[in-house]
């Protein structure tokens, strides 16, 4: 699995670059100082979440062009090892956006601190839910019909996450009354539900890649 | 250490449309067996049943004496496979190839590497989209020699090179062998090469294997006896492999040439190419 972690690992290297890291950057800068105090929301709720699952679509696109599912398969490594790793490798990136959104809140926090820092807090892991989410959906699409599927499941998950914030907004979080109220009890269940969730959609991811080469 | 290398058992696979017929062969130890056939015979399928890339339906495929799926991991760590294509990142260099592929071969050899890519004059840090198409398949055998392999497994891998690749191809297989622990087994469409270098030919014609000889034993026997009617009319038809009608005679395709001969001294008796016995299996009449 080293070996696929290290591919993978070059392949973001070469795709992404210092370049992209520095936009990245100036974007998160840009943000905070534009929107103050909400910047880290969108920080967190949007730009860490789509900047990481759009790295693991741009391996499966990689590995399409490449048509590397094929050669892998003459490696010794097992088909579950192949998924495997991509997974631990969109973990890993998960955790390097949670790291970023743990900071950008922090900065936030001490620059415009417009709530509390427990709030900040909960943004950055809730960022690192969405992340896990968004990448719960995308990985298995990708598996299943191929790059363009795990695309469109970003793109229909950005929408509904918009959506949802619209619609809290107009309502005055109304909807969110069960959350307001039981925050923890919230909270802990969201937590548990998206690794659940994750560890689900490794699971059908790898039923659907074993089922690619039947 | 078990003589056959690999060892195929009645392999099947139902495509619906396409049929692996009860595909069996033998491939011992220190040879290359080519794997002849047109396109859609087979060979492809039977590679991909091989690399476990596809499911068979029933058959048994060992390789080194092990079961292909249950020691699978085992198996494909002494395997090296090159296909016709680049398969590698075409924005990584050699270097980085070498880089992860050391991660995933237990047995990676980073001298050994670097001696077949000096050997092959591939540069080391030239992306590998700027390769040629003979330096992209001189980069996959490099990777596929470099991990200890005993068995080399090539699916049309020298199809659209030019002579003089396929040349330093068929080399590097001829020396791949000198170890006699090692086996080559190369489906192509390109017969002279394997005539040149193939110990063994298996010819697979849909879905279903026709003959597995060593070579020497098709192209010293097989020979074609070109005849008239009157002729073709007295031959022992217990001895016709295959039959073409031309214009004004016939050719038929003969197990044993050297009998043929002394049996009918009024026919003209040549030996048999391996691709005039692919020819007259294809597109000849069978008795």
């Amino acid at each position: 699995m080293k070996g696929l972690l290290t591919k993978d690992l070059l392949t973001i290297q070469k795709k992404y670059g210092l370049k992209r890291l520095v936009m990245d950057i100036a974007i998160i800068i840009a943000l905070m100082i534009v929107l103050e105090g909400t910047g880290a929301i969108y920080i967190s709720f949007l730009l860490i979440p789509l900047e990481v699952a759009s790295m693991v679509i741009s391996l499966t696109t990689c590995d399409e062009q490449w048509k590397w599912g094929k050669y892998s398969i003459s490696l010794p490594v097992s088909k579950t090892q192949i998924v495997k790793s991509r997974y631990v490798f969109a973990g890993s990136m998960a955790l390097i956006g949670l790291s970023v959104a743990l900071l950008v809140n922090a900065i936030s926090y001490f620059c415009f601190p417009a709530y509390r820092f427990g709030f900040y807090l909960f943004v950055a892991i809730a960022s690192f839910c969405v992340t896990l989410i968004f990448l719960s959906f995308t990985l298995p699409s990708n598996y299943s019909l191929g790059v363009n599927a795990g695309f469109a499941a970003m793109i229909i998950l950005v929408v509904l996450l918009v959506v949802l914030g619209i619609w809290s907004k107009l309502t005055d979080n109304a909807i969110m009354w069960f959350i307001v109220e039981h925050f923890e009890t919230s909270m802990g269940i969201a937590f548990v539900s998206t690794i659940l969730l994750f560890a689900l959609s490794y699971a059908l991811s790898t039923t659907f890649f074993k089922r690619k080469y039947v | 250490m078990t003589e056959n290398i690999l060892e195929i058992d009645n392999l099947s696979k139902d495509y619906g449309d396409f049929v692996l017929d009860r595909v069996s062969f033998l491939l011992p130890r220190g040879v290359i067996m080519g794997l002849i056939g047109e396109n859609g015979a087979g060979k492809s399928t039977t590679i991909n049943c091989i690399l476990n890339e596809i499911q068979k339906n029933s058959g048994k495929v060992l390789i080194f004496g092990k079961d292909h799926i249950s020691d699978e991991i085992e198996i494909k760590s002494k395997l090296g496979v090159v296909f016709d294509e680049n398969h590698f990142p075409d924005i990584f260099t050699p270097m980085e190839i070498g880089k992860y592929m050391s991660g995933i071969y237990p047995g990676w050899e980073w001298v050994a590497y670097r001696q077949f890519l000096e050997k092959f004059e591939l540069p080391k840090d030239k992306k590998i989209k700027d390769f040629s198409k003979g330096m992209k398949v001189k980069l996959a055998f490099a990777v596929a020699l470099s991990h200890k392999a005993e068995l080399l497994i090539l699916d049309e891998a020298t199809s659209g090179l030019d002579p003089i690749i396929r040349d330093d191809v068929l080399d590097m297989l001829i020396d791949f062998v000198q170890d006699e622990s090692h086996s080559v087994l190369v489906s192509s469409h390109i017969i002279s090469d394997l005539e040149k270098v193939a110990d063994y030919i298996t010819f697979l014609h849909k879905g279903k294997v026709i003959f597995s000889h060593e070579k020497d034993d098709l192209v010293d026997n097989y020979g074609i006896v070109s005849c008239g009617a009157a002729i073709f009319d007295t031959l022992d038809k217990t001895e016709i492999i295959a039959y073409r009608k031309e214009d004004y005679q016939y050719k038929v395709l003969v197990k044993n040439r050297n009998k043929a001969a002394k049996n009918y001294p009024k026919a003209i008796v040549t030996p048999a190419t391996i691709e005039e016995i692919m020819l007259f299996y294809v597109k000849g009449e069978i008795q």
